[in-house]
């Protein structure tokens, strides 16, 4: 595939073209004609998965079925061509021209090559003026069209499998590592002392089969070559010198194990201290990330990066990298005595160790998946669960039990053929290790034990094989498993470190000043905005509200209104022009001296897990119960709040569920009140009430409202009544802007949903 | 209120008689309706209802606008031209290929990449999760590769045994 950027004075693509290709337009090519533009589609015209491209010189545009012998060739002079267009079909993809009189298809892709066709019409536009010689415009591209997609790698295109989240293939875990390893640094002498600890306990732990070996080769039956404690034990007599070997025996298990318990404190200090830094580091960071960082992303992954994923950290710094160290220290030392032992029985019984690395790695691969497997289907009983459990009120009122038993029995059935594989794959899993394990010792049985037989081997010798053996197998095992690990760690780390790595983009200014306190006067100066580029939210705003007015805002649903008071209370940046409280532009002032001063009150009031009056007080910690009250009064929720038996010490639960949806409201306007903010916004904070109570909060809301500049959202345009002056939005503009009277005169889209909603209510009445 | 019958909720239904409709393509290739004696409607989009149980039923048609014009019951009931167009029509929205063997599914950095044979030629695409392999039924196979290309394997029964194989691997 080869795609031109026309920008630059390109290499003629003609020559990146395949050869067969080639072969075929050159033949069609007058003379002069250069090719600009050659892209590979993956569809023949019939829908077939074929070769087929779409070519484009300074003259003409052809679209080129290589099918068959002769290739199927359409060819449109450009200056011809009136339209270009790229159609979504959603299955699949296609270019499309128009002439004066005739319309075709120029090119079918899959939607995998959705992304590659995105800039082409306005390539071709290019080329199209040039051949025309003029500047007229053709109506090209399509600002719908799907750009790029993040499922594939930005740095080398490859898909990122869903399960991580990251690249695999561009994880540079060494890097990564590296970098982690940094997050121990204050802690090194804690490192090295565990560390030395460790490889002290494992040198100590190798000890046993050589006293072993001593016990025999100097106790039992005394061979002439004698062992390295003959020097020590000269001279003792039988009982006594195995005295001696049993309290060095007792020795090492005690030093050990006290040596072990030390260590492991250490390293959970360690691990534990390494991860607190990082956890919390990582959860300061997101809060100081703006609303788009959450957008963008699932909330359980970015809860899983703070528990899971610092956790899996905490576990590779502290235990996976020693345990590495142990175990190649082991099966080195290991080695090296077995062959200093007898190097020609080492050499054997070491011979099945590839085989039994295989074995691991063959079972490990398909336990991994199997247990994957059953993992999933228990993640989908729980689902069940948490779907029918929640739900059951409409279960039961649509009778429907005997299906949901049904249901769970199939999956129930499932996880039970899930578990037997997993069964038999272990069982068959753990007879193949424990024989394979034991070839070793058939080794040393067979061979040393003809050894022992003609006196080559002493028996001490012999049975230090054995005792080696065992301490062998373990840390192959592990070492198996290593690459598994550092992945693990490796992509962990990579999801902890893309949240760290995230840029503040609403953030302090270096010189930000501290905003003073606010009169009100709120001004938009040609504001644009948009969430994803290219498709503004609000454009070229113009509005100024003078302090302590009333703004009602009203439109359709998405026509900009709570984009309009995310930008007052800076939870995103404009995009163009600038937004001025008092004269000040707000990213000039500091973000908390801003947001202290407003207060808000959204559609979905979000209560946290606490008592009535924490929730009240949220905005202001150490408000006396005299402010909570008065507060509480004016939003009234004081009447349904003493009415509860624990007052405003009731705890909400999560979320607030413990109480209504008008409940909840009310409280959330008690903490908006309490804060006394010079800006009030009000996002659609009367909609769960009901209608009696509405009034009520709106008389109160009347009253407290006065000399604060207030913007209010609402769909029930009755509540906008005392509003200074309604604004309405129409797609991200300002369509008509005026008192309710003057609205109604204009005869525009206010009136218009002024009588939608008179209609409705007239008939409610009915 | 009583005695008078109950709204019959089949009348929600807006079903085109599809003996007085035709469908075209126009000379731009658009899709368009024509009913006799009446001004073409048109561009349209057709759409299936339900693309994975009820296939080549429901067809619903849309102005680009997205104001629906109405539903066809079943394809088989236009006229055989008709049928023609918006089959066509059809196959690119819901483009959906047909395995018919699998020759090799091989995992490179933990994305796997199948090699397929299809009724369109033979294919390799890359699967991001399992997630996006779904059965449906016992021997029926839907899946979704990385770009949200489709493919389906009807019936796992009629793969020969290599296939089957390998599949049952990652099922």
């Amino acid at each position: 595939m080869s795609n031109i950027d026309l920008g630059a004075p390109a290499p003629d693509p003609s020559n990146d073209l395949p050869e067969h290709l080639r072969h075929h337009i050159t033949n069609r090519l007058q003379a002069g004609e250069v090719v600009h533009l050659a892209l590979a589609t993956d569809l023949l015209p019939d829908g077939r998965y074929g070769d087929a491209w779409l070519v484009a010189t300074d003259q003409r545009l052809l679209s080129i079925a290589l099918t068959g012998a002769a290739p199927d060739i359409v060819d449109y002079p450009l200056t011809q061509l009136q339209k270009i267009e790229l159609v979504d079909h959603h299955g699949t993809g296609a270019l499309r021209i128009r002439t004066a009189d005739q319309g075709q298809v120029m090119a079918r892709f899959t939607r995998t090559l959705m992304s590659a066709f995105g800039e082409v019409p306005a390539q071709l536009e290019t080329l199209v003026q040039q051949a025309r010689g003029d500047d007229e415009q053709i109506i090209g591209g399509d600002p719908g069209w799907r750009q790029g997609s993040s499922r594939r790698c930005e740095h080398c295109g490859r898909v990122i499998p869903r399960r991580f989240g990251v690249c695999p293939v561009c994880l540079e875990t060494r890097k990564l590592l590296y970098r982690l390893l940094g997050y121990a640094r204050p802690y090194t002498g804690l490192a090295i002392l565990s560390l030395s600890l460790m490889l002290m306990a494992t040198c100590i732990g190798l000890m046993p089969p050589l006293l072993m070996k001593s016990l025999f080769d100097d106790v039992f039956r005394p061979t002439t070559s004698g062992t390295w404690l003959t020097p020590y034990l000269h001279g003792m007599a039988a009982p006594e010198q195995l005295q001696v070997l049993a309290l060095l025996l007792l020795a090492i298990y005690v030093s050990s194990n006290v040596m072990g318990a030390v260590r492991r404190y250490v390293l959970a200090w360690l691990g534990q201290h390494v991860t607190l830094d990082l956890r919390n580091q990582v959860y300061r960071h997101l809060h100081s990330l703006s609303l788009s960082y959450y957008n963008e992303r699932e909330t359980g992954r970015i809860m899983s990066s703070i528990t899971q994923d610092v956790g899996r950290l905490q576990d590779f710094i502290s235990d996976g990298l020693q345990e590495i160290i142990r175990d190649v220290l082991t099966i080195i030392i290991i080695c090296s005595i077995l062959f200093y032992l007898n190097p020609t029985l080492a050499t054997l019984v070491l011979l099945p160790t590839p085989l039994l690395v295989f074995t691991t790695l063959h079972f490990g691969g398909k336990l991994h998946l199997v247990y994957r497997g059953l993992w999933r289907r228990w993640a989908g009983i729980s689902a069940l669960l948490a779907d029918t459990i929640p739900g059951v009120r409409v279960v039961k009122a649509f009778s429907q039990e005997q299906r949901e038993v049904g249901r769970f029995e199939s999956r129930s059935a499932e996880l039970l053929v899930g578990e037997l594989r997993a069964a038999r794959l272990q069982s068959l899993f753990s007879p193949i290790m424990s024989f394979v394990t034991r070839i070793g010792t058939l080794i040393i049985w067979l061979v040393g034990g003809a050894k022992v037989l003609d006196e080559s081997l002493s028996l001490g010798e012999f049975t230090a094989f054995t005792g080696y053996m065992w301490q062998f197998y373990g840390p192959v095992e592990s070492l198996c498993r290593l690459n598994h690990r550092f992945q693990r760690a490796a992509t962990s780390a990579e999801r902890v470190f893309e949240t760290l790595d995230s840029p503040v983009d609403v953030g302090d200014r270096p010189h930000a000043k501290v905003m003073p306190r606010v009169e009100g006067r709120v001004e938009f100066r040609d504001v644009t905005f948009s969430y994803d580029e290219g498709k503004p939210v609000l454009e070229h705003v113009d509005l100024t509200v003078e302090p302590g007015e009333m703004i009602g805002l009203a439109g359709h649903s998405g026509a900009g209104k709570s984009t309009f008071i995310n930008l007052i209370c800076r939870f995103y940046d404009v995009n163009g022009g600038s937004l001025l409280i008092d004269g000040h532009d707000i990213r000039d002032v500091e973000l908390k001296s801003l947001r202290d001063q407003i207060g808000i009150v959204l559609q979905d009031p979000f209560l946290f897990n606490g008592s009535i009056a924490d929730n009240i007080a949220y905005g202001k910690p150490g408000a006396t119960p005299d402010e909570v009250l008065a507060a509480a009064r004016a939003a009234h929720a004081h009447e349904f709040v003493v009415d509860l038996p624990d007052g405003y010490d009731t705890l909400v639960g999560e979320r607030g569920t413990r109480l209504s949806g008008g409940e909840r409201q009310r409280v959330s306007i008690a903490r908006a009140l309490l804060r006394d903010p010079r800006i009030l916004i009000l996002d659609e904070a009367t909609s769960s009430v009901d209608t009696e109570t509405e009034v009520k909060i709106q008389e109160a809301l009347e009253r407290l409202i006065r000399g604060r500049t207030t913007f209010a959202i609402a769909h029930r345009l009755s509540t906008l009544r005392h509003a200074n002056r309604l604004l309405i939005l129409e797609k991200g503009q300002v369509a008509e802007v005026g008192t309710h009277d003057e609205l109604i005169a204009a005869d525009g889209i206010y009136a218009r949903l002024c009588r939608i909603q008179t209609e409705m209510v007239q008939r409610k009445i009915w | 209120m009583s005695g008078e019958e109950p709204h019959d909720l089949m009348q929600e239904l807006d079903l085109l008689a599809a003996g007085e409709i035709e469908l075209y393509l126009n000379q731009f290739s658009e899709l368009f309706l024509r009913r006799p004696g009446e001004e073409p409607t048109g561009p349209l989009v057709a759409r299936l209802s339900f693309p994975l149980s009820y296939g080549d039923e429901f067809i619903s048609l849309s102005k680009n606008s997205g104001e629906e014009i109405g539903i066809i019951r079943r394809l088989s009931e236009l006229d055989r031209e008709s049928q023609g167009v918006v089959r066509q029509e059809l196959e690119w929205r819901h483009f959906s290929t047909r395995i018919t063997a699998i020759h090799a599914i091989d995992v490179k950095h933990y994305v796997p990449h199948w090699d397929v044979e299809t009724e369109r030629g033979r294919r390799v695409f890359e699967m991001r999760s399992r997630r996006d392999l779904r059965m449906l039924g016992s021997s029926r196979v839907l899946l979704r590769d990385a770009d949200g290309n489709r493919y389906e394997i009807r019936d796992l029964r009629d793969l020969d045994g290599a296939s089957r194989q390998l599949i049952d691997a990652q099922l």
